[in-house]
């Protein structure tokens, strides 16, 4: 997984800013900018591109990798970024909350049975053991 | 070849420098009792007129047959040695200042041992050597320039004004390549037909040069100096008849007739007859001076040549497969050469003020496409926009960059530009879209500024590279040039950036690199000087090319395959055989054969291997280990004779010997220098890249890997063999490699065939 992270192949970023020209997310927060998260990792600064919130917001459309011309896989980068992040334990509160749902109910969303309600739906039973189900199933296909 | 030779020994003291470390009188006194020496002299000068005298009397006085002269590097006094009255090829160097007093003086008792042996071991050399006398080859005063594009012209002009015949052949049916579709060029912003015109007339006026449009070449055979050439000219199906009235443009259906611009040449025009409709010849029957003829025939020209000049150009770079700019797809997306034609012919489309955004490195430093930068692209965005700017100063033009590259004074331009109101922006823009009729759309990240920019234009110009025309590709193995990664003609870009890797045949203009209009007309200049030394009427060569043996060949063609310069061919009994004029004497394919059949006139196998035979493995005792080195001539030789200019020390447990290329150097010598009991073997190139010889010093890393792993087979140790890059200012280095390199003998001990 690392793989991608090699530097050497980094310093080929000359900063032409296409990733972030064409990046969808740059359109809706400026703060994500594929070409200074790149500059950074080049120039050493992992840590700072670790504990920054922004690597999580790429969606990993990939159009980044496509259209770089020196050929940098910009998304499998943040990508491993994320990983790292977690390692190192920078993980944003949101995530951690987000984390904790899954865990607990099996979803990102949890049922919200009076919203279902307002909107005429009939209300859905909750079956608390649907995660370990889930993690019984996984431990088999192991 | 016996001890009947007569061998003079001339030992130079150089006044001190070599006999206050090395005992020539007693190297003299050993040297005479040696079979076949006739004579050995000592002095203090043996460059001197004096000396040199001297020895002269004495080839008259005894009939010597060859001369062995230990004293300085053969790299100085060259000429002085080379008028001894025998030929020069008789004549033999031993280094002993250099590379034995200068680098062992703390050493005189060894360094006298090593002078010895190299005494030895050279005396074999000038023994098996052979007398070469110059040959006189016929060469035409001719040029074949390929391509009449702006370098091709350059070329021809050059060469014709030196009284030389020129043939110049053009693919298309007008000369000027692309230029002439230039609206101007920069940095003067000249419109071609200025330029142009000027250089037509000089070819017009100049019977020395042949002009052939809508041709191109067949064949290429021969040699330097005498290159034959086939040319297919395809019709014009219009003659020199032509009054230019224009009325077949008038009366042609298809649009087939090409007709002349003002400036063009030839000023007549051709008809396409791949646009011409069945049986249509209206042309024909409406030209009042019957200068039409639609059933003209392909002509086919044979001439013969010299040199050959290659300016075979460039081809725009199609943008097309970058689909997310739209090019083709989108109204208004156009490429820099279309933008030229537009500013050429369609000046109202800039009537009302336009905004126009230009996009640099469209395909160039692009891993997928082009991965060099095209050169020119900055200063022609620049060019076009300042064109915008003086044409209507309302005009809004945006630049999106990587990096702007302007180099010297072109810079000038740059600022120009930005005094005139282009706008700069750091960022390139990811996706083109078309929002309304006419207008491109687009989002771009300004990367100095950190924010996203959102803009409308009426017109979006694709700055797109240069790539290597497909002429250039086509001749490629016509002629028997190399192509680099890009295609490009290949070269020492350094040293020689107009030679090809084909004697004789040089490049000119945009076929070798990228490059802008002045750099081509350099470039033409440079090449048509090199054909000037292949026009004396004779050339004069050395016959010193690679023999093969052909009692020992057994045609496996590997000399063919591996020789960088393509010198070799079948001769008429089917045996491979270098041709003379091709051969650049770097011996690649002595070290390469299998057989060890090929030997260079100025070394050959026979006396690599006497020499090896009479070198004395244990002239340092029996317990010091001893290498041989095989020292490329170019570079590794002489970074080692700067040890000794230096005075850098290194154990005299070493010899080298001096070979053109680490190339040349052949593995049954290797195996000959193992088997003879020589602990250890230096087979010193150039850095890769470096090399002289192309690959010479890659394929010698090569082979030396493979006799290596044979070592290892044979329980040998396989760093008794090593391959090292020495670049020409590397000594210190080398005499570190030397030292380390003996005290891992020490350890290794013995070479087991010491016997």
């Amino acid at each position: 997984m690392y793989k991608f992270f090699d530097r050497e192949k980094l310093k080929y970023c000359y900063q032409c800013g296409r990733c972030s020209s064409g990046c969808d997310i740059n359109r809706l927060d400026i703060s994500f900018q594929p070409h200074r998260l790149l500059h950074l990792i080049s120039m050493g600064a992992i840590d700072k591109v670790l504990k920054s919130d922004t690597i999580w917001k790429c969606t990993t459309c990939f159009t980044c990798s496509e259209r770089c011309p020196q050929g940098i896989k910009v998304t499998e980068i943040l990508w491993t970024a994320r990983a790292m992040a977690v390692k190192s334990n920078y993980i944003p509160e949101l995530l951690i909350t987000q984390k904790d749902i899954l865990l607990r109910t099996g979803r990102l969303i949890p049922m919200d049975n009076k919203k279902r309600e307002k909107s005429g739906l009939t209300a859905i039973q909750e079956e608390p053991s649907v995660v370990d189900r889930i993690f019984e199933i996984a431990e088999k296909e192991k | 070849m016996g001890n009947d030779i007569k061998t003079g020994i001339y030992l130079c003291t150089c006044n001190g420098e070599i006999d206050k470390v090395i005992d020539v009188d007693s190297l003299a006194k050993e040297a005479s009792e040696w079979p076949g020496i006739i004579t050995v002299h000592k002095d203090a000068f043996l460059c001197s007129d004096d000396a040199i005298r001297k020895v002269r009397e004495d080839v008259k006085e005894f009939g010597l047959d060859r001369i062995l002269i230990a004293a300085c590097s053969p790299f100085f006094k060259a000429e002085e040695f080379s008028g001894l009255g025998i030929n020069k090829y008789l004549v033999e160097r031993v280094n002993i200042r250099e590379q034995c007093s200068r680098v062992h003086s703390n050493d005189p008792e060894n360094a006298t041992k090593k002078a010895k042996a190299m005494l030895r071991v050279f005396l074999e050399k000038v023994k098996y050597s052979h007398p070469l006398q110059l040959l006189q080859l016929p060469s035409l005063r001719s040029a074949l320039v390929i391509g009449g594009g702006v370098a091709g012209i350059n070329a021809s002009i050059d060469i014709a004004g030196t009284d030389n015949e020129v043939f110049l052949i053009e693919k298309n049916p007008f000369l000027g390549g692309r230029v002439a579709g230039f609206h101007k060029y920069f940095p003067r912003m000249c419109p071609p037909s200025c330029g142009l015109e000027l250089m037509f007339s000089k070819i017009k006026s100049n019977p020395n040069v042949h002009v052939l449009t809508s041709s191109e070449i067949d064949t290429i055979s021969g040699s330097p100096g005498n290159f034959e050439v086939l040319i297919r000219t395809s019709p014009r199906y219009v003659n020199e008849v032509c009054v230019l009235c224009g009325k077949c443009l008038e009366v042609c259906p298809q649009n087939a007739v090409v007709y002349p611009e003002g400036f063009s040449y030839p000023g007549i025009p051709a008809i396409n007859r791949e646009l011409c409709a069945v049986d249509c010849n209206k042309c024909a029957e409406i030209c009042p001076v019957d200068a039409i003829d639609l059933d003209e025939d392909v002509k086919v020209n044979n001439i013969k040549a010299g040199a050959i000049v290659l300016a075979t150009g460039w081809e725009p770079f199609d943008p097309a497969p970058i689909t997310e700019l739209g090019y083709g797809r989108l109204e208004n997306v156009v490429t820099n050469m279309e933008f030229e034609r537009i500013a050429k012919k369609q000046k109202t489309f800039f009537d009302k003020p336009k905004r126009v955004a230009f996009i640099q490195c469209v395909g160039s430093r692009d891993e997928r496409y082009l991965s060099y930068c095209s050169d020119v692209c900055c200063m022609v965005s620049i060019k076009q926009a300042l064109f915008l700017k003086e044409t209507n100063p309302d005009n809004e033009v945006y630049i999106f960059y990587n990096d702007i590259r302007t180099p010297g004074e072109y810079e000038e331009l740059y600022q120009k530009a930005r005094k005139a109101g282009v706008i700069f922006i750091k960022g390139i823009p990811s996706e083109l879209k078309q929002s309304e009729p006419g207008k491109i759309s687009f989002s771009v990240f300004d990367t100095v500024a950190g924010e996203r920019l959102d803009i409308t234009t009426d017109m979006v110009v694709l700055a797109t590279g240069m790539k290597p025309s497909q002429g250039t590709i086509d001749l490629k193995d016509k002629i028997g040039i190399a192509l680099n990664k890009n295609n490009f003609i290949e070269s020492h870009i350094q040293c020689y950036p107009q030679d090809t890797q084909r004697n004789a045949v040089f490049s000119a203009g945009c076929c070798r690199a990228p490059m802008d209009v002045s750099r081509s007309i350099e470039s033409a200049g440079t090449a048509a000087i090199k054909t000037l030394r292949f026009f004396n009427n004779c050339i004069e060569i050395t016959p010193d090319n690679p023999i093969v043996n052909t009692l020992k060949c057994d045609v496996c063609k590997r000399c063919i395959e591996e020789c960088p310069f393509k010198a070799y061919f079948f001769d008429e009994k089917g045996f491979p055989k270098s041709d003379i004029m091709k051969c650049r004497r770097c011996g690649v394919c002595m070290g390469g054969c299998p057989l060890a059949a090929i030997s260079l006139g100025e070394l050959s196998i026979e006396q690599l291997s006497e020499m090896i035979d009479a070198f004395d493995r244990a002239y340092l005792g029996e317990d010091e280990p001893v290498i041989l080195g095989f020292l490329c001539k170019n570079d590794a030789y002489r970074a080692v004779d700067d040890a000794g200019l230096k005075g850098i020390k290194y154990p005299p447990n070493f010899l080298g010997i001096m070979v053109p290329c680490a190339g040349a150097v052949n593995g049954a010598i290797i195996a000959k220098t193992i088997s003879a009991g020589v602990d250890g073997i230096i087979v010193a190139g150039c850095p890769d890249n470096q090399c002289h010889y192309v690959q010479g010093s890659r394929l010698a890393k090569a082979r030396l890997t493979d006799i290596s792993n044979k070592l290892r087979e044979m329980y040998l140790e396989p760093e008794r063999v090593r391959f090292i890059s020495i670049s020409r200012d590397e000594s210190e280095r080398f005499t570190e490699i030397v030292k380390e390199y003996v005290e891992e003998l020490k350890k290794m001990g013995r070479n087991p065939l010491r016997i």
